[in-house]
């Protein structure tokens, strides 16, 4: 009651917030989670088994949706720190929407990787006898890390809000300062998280990259440019879902207010996506020009079998790219809604081809001499038994399952739901705005 | 129960146990091979312990392997197998394969049977009904009482398949058959395996070097036996001779995993190695590099032969000489000529030396004609003429240099061993096929010796004690039925006795007929028809066969049950001996017969040990046997028998398994005895006494096979049956042995399946595949005017041109329900009709003489 | 003292029997092999590979080749996989979260997932009821670790563990022992006069994917026999 009063307070502020959308994002977003919680359940209750990852397959959906959001949850950082690094003081109004979805996709990164873990009860394990060679301990710690650093971020800079509508989470000792006293602590802290942050959003993508990186078994993971073009995608995916969210956020009625910032917001993008192509074509010419048989293997199942989904990876980004640097792309409402979308997709189907070409080129192939045999993969057991089906394969057909997928919305559901409640809840355009 | 002292592990890796104990630290669980010789019982350091007892048997299925595994046991269950490695001989440990050691999985299966079964309804169609013991055993003795009060004993047949896996049990099968009068149906030739060369030439039902000898040939030539399957615990004996510098070289129509191992693969066109064998030993002729004095002493190459009727010359008809009064009757006294004609006397190798093998001569009858005479030598030498190494390359595609050289490679290379392999002779014309090949050992005197001689390596077909006393109570007459006619029907030159109704009920036992055998459609139809009465099964798992029958009885395996067993190739006596007791209802077959027995005729319990438990009756009957089972069990004691394997005896020093060498280093006349056969049945075979080539019989002489000739495939038998097969089907259906079963056995294996993809394939040459647009993996019917078969390609370039090559023995059931014996034909050759001798001389199965062609499922034709 | 394993490609006639003693002995469940033996180049295992004229079919078994730089346990996040002093990489079946990193990591593809409950799939296969195979005990390091049980815990990786139930009793491994061909031979590599030690020396041992620098403690011998 209380807060739906002051809720009609903020409908009175200048900038319209429309209200509806975001009850209807909150139940989507619950609904999601509702799914991908049974979903969960389910598989908690029959194994992985109800996946179609296999033994020669083990990662899939489950990871590059991690990955992804891993790769988004970069915009809020990057998007504040730019602001205090590089003076871009037309972004100073979307920090709080950054910061708000730097956290949200961290916790949904968080949230993915519990599911896929085969045994979640022994998680503590992790605590009790971390393995410091592993990246993937690494990662833990650097996403905790960061999911900690990007709520602190979306916590100072509501301070003075909460502050001044007696409101809030823990900010029970603000009672004792002055509006103004706490008006400066946010500002600086703010510049401070976002500074600290920044280093995070780095580590995060580098060491989730590491991960995989680090795989000498895997020739389409094993190399150096994969941590940078992690940052590169995730300055673009990142920077696109705050520009993304902030524009959904300020409404049709908002976005001239906001344009500049929007049209910068775009150009970071298309300016990422630059980077991103620049690694990608090193690669492809690394990969290609040594010859070598799991090259060939590779390039076969990037141009043939995954030759829709590679495009997707490729053409999709590329189109936003251009787009964002023309004038009609990075200048409507529209046109910056459809380039975000179009990224993303083209950014997920990045994290999927993450998958496929590794887990399909089996790692121990070998050179039959003298028989013209170039390249022959040694078959796996797929840890399935069906009768009448066979055990071994040397490929594996990988398509998520309705379960996997359902499980697979999980992050989907936390950062729709924990964005549209703070929405919901709190007010995440500056007073200064309004001014 | 019987517990094992024999030691686990064949080789400790690590040197002291001291360390090893220090090592394992607090870890529960205790070796097994500690656990064997703490026997039973182990106070391990912590209470998990688990309680550990090992059993040795020997594995018996229908393969030659009889390898002695353990089986680890706990709590009366068997949890793994390993091979026992406890031959005294150390290069034959250890024995086993991956049949063999998964075991449990038919053991424990989902189809292991439970409880006796009766079929109420159609069979094949309807499910079979759970019965009782007493329920079962009841209604088959009253349907046997009927059927053979309806149409005479005789007309119950009965396959038990060959006797060398169960002593004991296989035993009681032809007791109670014997007694009651029943025709048995000898699984020898109704399995193929029967290499008819052997009693034609030697006298003898077939015979092979052990493997260990291959490690004393220098020269081995395969010719169709696919040793790396159908040997597997053996294999390694062919990779170490070569790796000794014994040449291996192998002749077969398609690349086997053998010919991968070889020194040199020769492809060959299907069934023409008498072609290339011919050749060889024109070559050998021609270039003088036989050995005379071993033709001369030991073979029929001096015997002259008579030009106007091509018999061979009697001493009886000629002036001047007598059949010795001492020649046994089945023998007879032929003649040789070295400026006088001379008796050849059958029980003697006594000739001189300077004896006439070219030429010809003019004979004096008594008869007072006057013909004339050539040595066989003569003949075989005209008649090897035909064999250039121009003609040999039409029949098999060899090339005319190889051919050459390799002829040359063998006659001087010795010892000298050929390998020609079931599959190889199961074909129309495989006995010309191994009386060629047989030649080159004997020209070149490779017989007898240490890593020479001819082997056929089959399943364990050979009997190797005398078991008269158990499996013939009483010295009673047997009833034989060679299994080719009892789908063919009767024929006009046939010696075995054909019931007047024909077969009216089967009852089958180690055998699975409805998948394994001739026209297994027909079989099916005529259960489904009514012609065939009653079908009743003993096995200790469903198979196809159950599924026809109107009364299964679950037997057990060789872990539930006390039994004597011994190879053929692998000569050592074993004992079966029970790891646990019987799963489910499973009851050991001579309990099963003493029962039916008794009901079938009360005076017949007495026959079976009454009162005794299976097992005790089982250990009696080992001992009789081994009382009076003759010189190759001389001396050997049950109790020997359950420390381990004790080896046969033999003639040979060391006991080795050489065949022929008494009669090569003795001097004896051939035969050897083939047991259980007394030796006048098979000496009549070689009448001479000698290794015979020149066949007079009348048969042989119409079919123009008096000696050894190359005879194409397919002529005499499909296009002959049917002359437009010439035409429309092309391809040659060729069933070989997969390492993943004993024929059927292990069919249903779930691991086996696994390591198969789960299905069953058939491998066709790329460029047939490619003209048939059939791709790797694609479903494929292989099919001909008799039957179908629906399996799965697998393009192998090392498959032969128009080869249709399928690993036979999987049930039905997974092959949608068709057969791949449907496709084959019970072809009979009259040259194997001239004795009958069961098991020994009888119409022999040609499986492979099998025409098809092969289409894309969905496909149009 | 650190275990190895020499196989002996030109011995080895394709059997695949390594393969089965090695599900059998060590409980593992349907769709599971620790131990495989293929055809390299040919689609179907003991088909040929080459064309008419050129033909040849070599055999390679491999299960886990106890990397010294062991990959897997690199990655490993809780350290479930680890290296025993008798140099055996082993999995804890008590500690593993079942991430599957060290699946992704292994170059030789040798690690196993249970996805689904053991004892359902041996269910579903149709076992005789509550009938299990496999070395009947559970096995534990001197720590206490559990590095081998008959019941195999489900969403926990598994691979070849040198058959640790029986080599630490000073045992041959399974595969060893039921070899007909004696193609395998185990024993200490730091011992220069075990057999393992003699035969890298004397013939041209060599290992798989070596450039990749995992050091693997499984030799292989080649064949000696060309193509024909
Ligand atoms: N087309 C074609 N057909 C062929 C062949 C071919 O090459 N091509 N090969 C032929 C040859 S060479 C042979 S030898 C035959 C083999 O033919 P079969 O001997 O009929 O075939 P198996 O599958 O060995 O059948 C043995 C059966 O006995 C059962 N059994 C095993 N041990 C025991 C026991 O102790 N007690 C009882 N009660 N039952 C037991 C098994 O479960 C199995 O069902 O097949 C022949 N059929
Ligand atoms: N694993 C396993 N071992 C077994 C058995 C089993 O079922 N499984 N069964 C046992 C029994 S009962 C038997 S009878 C034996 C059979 O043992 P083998 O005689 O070895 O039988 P196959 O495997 O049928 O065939 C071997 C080879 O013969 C070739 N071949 C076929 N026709 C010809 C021909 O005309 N000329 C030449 N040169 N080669 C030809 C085939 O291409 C094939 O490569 O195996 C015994 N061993
Ligand atoms: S199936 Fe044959 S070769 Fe294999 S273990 Fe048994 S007897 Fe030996
Ligand atoms: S058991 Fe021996 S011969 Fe058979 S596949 Fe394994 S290593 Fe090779
Ligand atoms: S082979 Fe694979 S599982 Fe084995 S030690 Fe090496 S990386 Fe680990
Ligand atoms: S699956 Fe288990 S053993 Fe493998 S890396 Fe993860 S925790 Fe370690
Ligand atoms: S050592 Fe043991 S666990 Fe490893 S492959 Fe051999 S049998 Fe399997
Ligand atoms: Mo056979």
């Amino acid at each position: 009651m209380k807060i739906l009063a002051q809720n009609n307070v903020v409908t009175t502020r200048t900038i319209p917030v429309a209200r509806k959308p975001i009850n209807g994002m909150l139940v989507l977003g619950a609904v999601l989670l509702l799914i991908a919680l049974s979903a969960w359940g389910y598989q908690l209750k029959e194994g992985l088994i109800v996946t179609n990852m296999r033994n020669s397959f083990s990662w899939g959906l489950y990871i590059a949706t991690f990955a992804f959001f891993v790769g988004i949850a970069a915009g809020g950082l990057i998007v504040s720190s730019s602001v205090y690094l590089f003076n871009l003081e037309k972004l100073k109004p979307l920090t709080r929407i950054a910061s708000l979805s730097a956290f949200a996709c961290s916790l949904g990164a968080g949230a993915m990787i519990l599911p896929d873990m085969g045994r979640i009860d022994r998680i503590y394990q992790m605590l009790l006898h971390p393995n410091f060679s592993s990246p993937l301990v690494w990662d833990v710690i650097v996403i905790s890390a960061y999911i900690v650093v990007t709520f602190l971020s979306v916590y100072v800079q509501l301070l003075p809000d909460w502050q001044r509508e007696g409101r809030g989470l823990l900010n029970g000792w603000t009672k004792k300062y002055s509006p103004e006293e706490i008006q400066f602590f946010s500002k600086k802290w703010s510049k401070r998280v976002a500074i600290i942050g920044l280093p995070f959003a780095v580590l995060i993508h580098t060491v989730t990259a590491l991960i995989f990186a680090t795989q000498a078994s895997r020739g389409w993971w094993n190399t150096a440019i994969l941590p940078p073009d992690f940052i590169a995608v995730a300055v673009a995916s990142g920077t696109a879902l705050v520009l993304l969210i902030s524009l959904l956020y300020v409404g049709k009625e908002g976005f001239a207010e906001y344009q500049e910032a929007f049209r910068t917001l775009a150009v970071i993008v298309a300016g990422a996506l630059i980077v991103h192509f620049f690694f990608v074509a090193v690669d492809l010419l690394v990969h290609g020009w040594w010859g070598s048989a799991e090259g060939h293997e590779l390039f076969a199942l990037l141009f043939g079998e995954y030759k829709f989904l590679y495009g997707t990876e490729l053409l999709l980004p590329a189109f936003t790219m251009i787009f964002f640097f023309t004038k009609k792309g990075n200048s409507s409402r529209k046109s910056l809604i459809l380039g975000c979308i179009l990224l993303f997709i083209g950014v997920f189907a990045h994290r999927m081809m993450l998958m496929f070409p590794s887990f399909n080129a089996i790692p121990l192939t070998l050179n039959i001499n003298g028989t013209g045999i170039e390249a022959w993969a040694y078959p796996v057991a797929t840890g399935a038994y069906q009768e009448g089906v066979s055990s071994f394969v040397s490929s594996w057909p990988y398509f998520p399952t309705l379960l996997e997928m359902a499980l697979g919305l999980l992050p989907f559901g936390v950062v729709i739901f924990v964005i549209s409640l703070a929405f919901r809840l709190y007010f995440f355009l500056p007073n200064s705005s309004k001014k | 129960m019987e517990k094992n002292k024999a030691k686990l592990s064949r080789r400790q890796f690590l040197k002291g146990t001291a360390a090893t104990g220090a090592m394992v630290g607090t870890m529960g669980a205790v070796g097994f091979a500690n656990k064997a010789i703490a026997d039973e019982v182990v106070s391990g350091e912590s209470g998990s312990a688990p309680e550990l007892k090992t059993v040795r048997t020997t594995c018996s299925p229908n393969c030659t392997g009889a390898c002695g595994l353990n089986a680890i046991v706990e709590n009366n269950e068997i949890k793994a197998i390993v091979q026992a490695a406890d031959y005294p001989e150390q290069e034959y440990n250890p024995r086993g394969c991956l049949k063999g050691l998964s075991m449990m999985n038919l053991v424990y299966g989902p189809d292991r049977l439970q409880t006796p079964l009766i079929q109420k309804g159609k069979p094949g169609v309807d499910e079979l009904q759970k019965a009782t013991w007493e329920e079962a055993l009841d209604y088959t003795a009253q349907r046997l009482k009927e059927i053979a009060a309806k149409y005479g004993p005789e007309s119950i047949g009965v396959a038990f398949q060959v006797g060398g896996t169960s002593y004991v049990h296989k035993g009681a099968m032809s007791r109670l058959a014997t007694l009651a009068g029943w025709n048995i149906h000898h699984a020898y030739d109704q399995n193929g395996d029967l290499p008819m060369f052997w009693p034609m030439t030697f006298g003898v039902q077939s015979e092979e070097l052990e493997p260990s000898e291959w490690l004393n040939a220098r020269y081995m030539a395969v010719f169709g036996s696919n040793i790396l399957a159908t040997r597997l615990p053996d294999a390694h004996f062919l990779v170490e001779a070569r790796n000794k510098g014994t040449k291996v070289i192998v002749f077969d129509p398609s690349y086997s995993p053998t010919a991968a191992k070889a020194d040199e693969y020769i492809a060959i066109n299907g069934s023409s190695d008498a072609a290339v064998a011919l050749g060889i030993c024109k070559v050998i002729l021609e270039e003088g590099l036989y050995d005379q004095n071993f033709i001369s002493t030991f073979t029929d190459m001096p015997l002259l032969v008579r030009l106007d009727n091509g018999k061979r010359l009697k001493a009886d008809e000629v002036e001047g000489l007598t059949k010795p009064t001492d020649t046994p009757t089945y023998r007879e006294a032929f003649v040789a000529y070295n400026g006088n004609f001379l008796t050849v006397h059958s029980e003697r190798l006594d000739l001189p030396e300077n004896l006439l093998l070219e030429g010809e001569v003019e004979v004096p009858l008594k008869s007072g004609e006057r013909v004339i005479a050539k040595p066989v030598f003569q003949l075989l030498k005209e008649s090897l003429n035909h064999y250039t190494p121009e003609a040999v390359e039409k029949e098999s595609g060899m090339k005319p240099d190889d051919l050459v050289r390799i002829a040359r490679e063998m006659a001087t290379i010795k010892p000298l061993h050929i390998v020609y392999g079931a599959s190889n002779y199961q074909w129309y014309h495989g006995d010309l096929k191994g009386r060629a090949l047989a030649l080159i050992n004997v020209l070149t005197g490779n017989i007898g010796q240490p890593g020479a001689g001819i082997s056929t390596y089959a399943g364990q077909y050979r009997i190797r004690l005398k078991v008269g006393e158990w499996w013939v109570p009483e010295g009673r007459k047997q009833n034989w039925l060679p299994f080719l006619y009892v789908l063919n029907g009767p024929t006009e030159n046939m010696k075995a006795k054909y019931p007047k109704d024909g077969i009216k009920a089967l009852i089958t036992g180690w055998g699975n007929p409805f998948d394994q055998h001739n026209m297994s459609n027909i079989l099916r139809e005529r259960v489904q028809s009514g012609e065939l009465e009653f079908v009743a099964n003993i096995d200790f798992q469903m198979t196809t066969s159950c599924e026809y029958s109107h009364v299964v009885l679950p037997g057990v395996t060789w872990y539930e049950k006390t039994d004597l067993t011994a190879s053929p190739v692998h000569p050592y006596l074993q004992l079966q001996q029970p790891a646990i007791t019987p799963v489910y209802e499973g009851r050991p077959e001579l309990w099963i017969f003493r029962e039916l027995a008794k009901r079938l005729n009360p005076e017949f319990e007495k026959y079976f040990f009454p009162g005794l438990e299976p097992d005790q009756a089982a250990e009696e009957v080992i001992k009789l046997l081994l009382k009076t089972g003759g010189p190759n069990c001389a001396g050997i004691t049950l109790e020997q028998l359950k420390q381990g394997p004790v080896r046969l005896k033999s003639e040979v020093p060391g006991d080795r398994q050489i065949p022929f060498y008494e009669q090569v280093h003795g001097k004896r006349p051939f035969p050897p005895q083939s047991l259980p056969a007394k030796l006048e049945q098979t000496a009549q075979f070689v009448k001479s006494g000698r290794i015979e080539f020149y066949k007079d019989e009348d048969a042989f002489i119409e079919a123009g096979e008096q000696l050894p000739v190359h005879k194409p495939p397919f002529e005499e038998s499909e296009y002959a049956l049917n002359p437009a097969a010439r035409e429309k089907y092309t391809f040659n259906f060729v069933t070989r042995n997969a390492i993943y079963r004993v024929h059927s056995t292990h069919s249903n294996n779930i691991w086996m399946n696994e390591l198969q993809e789960g299905k069953a394939h058939i491998w066709l040459n790329p460029t047939d595949a490619e003209e048939k647009g059939i791709k790797q993996g694609d479903e494929v019917e292989v099919y001909n005017d008799r039957g179908k078969l629906l399996v799965y390609a697998v393009v192998d370039a090392g498959v032969g041109r128009k080869v249709a090559m399928f690993e036979q023995g999987w049930w039905s059931r997974y092959l949608k329900e068709t057969s791949y014996n449907s496709l084959t034909y019970p072809f009979i050759k009259p040259t194997h009709e001239v004795y009958f001798v069961p098991g020994m001389w009888a119409p022999n199965t040609a499986w492979n003489e099998c025409l098809c062609d092969v289409k894309k499922v969905g496909d149009q034709l | 003292m650190k275990l190895g394993m020499v196989i002996d490609l030109d011995k080895c006639i394709g059997c695949r029997t390594c393969a089965v003693a090695c599900k059998s002995h060590n409980a593992q469940p349907p769709g599971t092999w620790w131990n495989r033996v293929f055809t390299p180049g040919s689609p179907y295992h003991q088909s040929a590979v080459g064309e008419e004229g050129n033909l040849q079919m070599n055999f390679l078994p491999v299960s886990c080749q106890m990397c010294d730089n062991a990959p897997c346990e690199k990655v490993c996040p809780v350290g479930a996989t680890y290296t025993d002093e008798r140099g055996v990489v082993l999995v804890d079946f008590e500690r593993c979260i079942g991430c599957r990193y060290c699946i992704a990591a292994c170059p030789y593809n040798v690690r196993q997932f249970n996805w689904e409950d053991p004892k359902e799939v041996k269910k579903r296969a149709g076992y005789k009821e509550g009938y299990e195979y496999g070395y009947p005990a559970e096995a534990r390091d001197k720590d206490g670790r559990l590095v081998y049980t008959p019941n195999r815990p489900v969403g926990v990786v598994e691979k070849c563990t040198f058959c640790f139930q029986y080599t630490s009793q000073g045992e041959e491994p399974a595969c060893v022992q039921s070899c007909p061909s004696q193609a395998r031979i185990f024993g200490d590599l730091e011992d220069p006069d075990s057999e393992v030690s003699r035969l890298i020396r004397d013939r041209q041992a060599f290992r798989l994917k070596e450039e990749l620098g995992t050091q693997p403690k499984v030799y292989y011998l080649p064949a000696s026999k060309p193509n024909r």
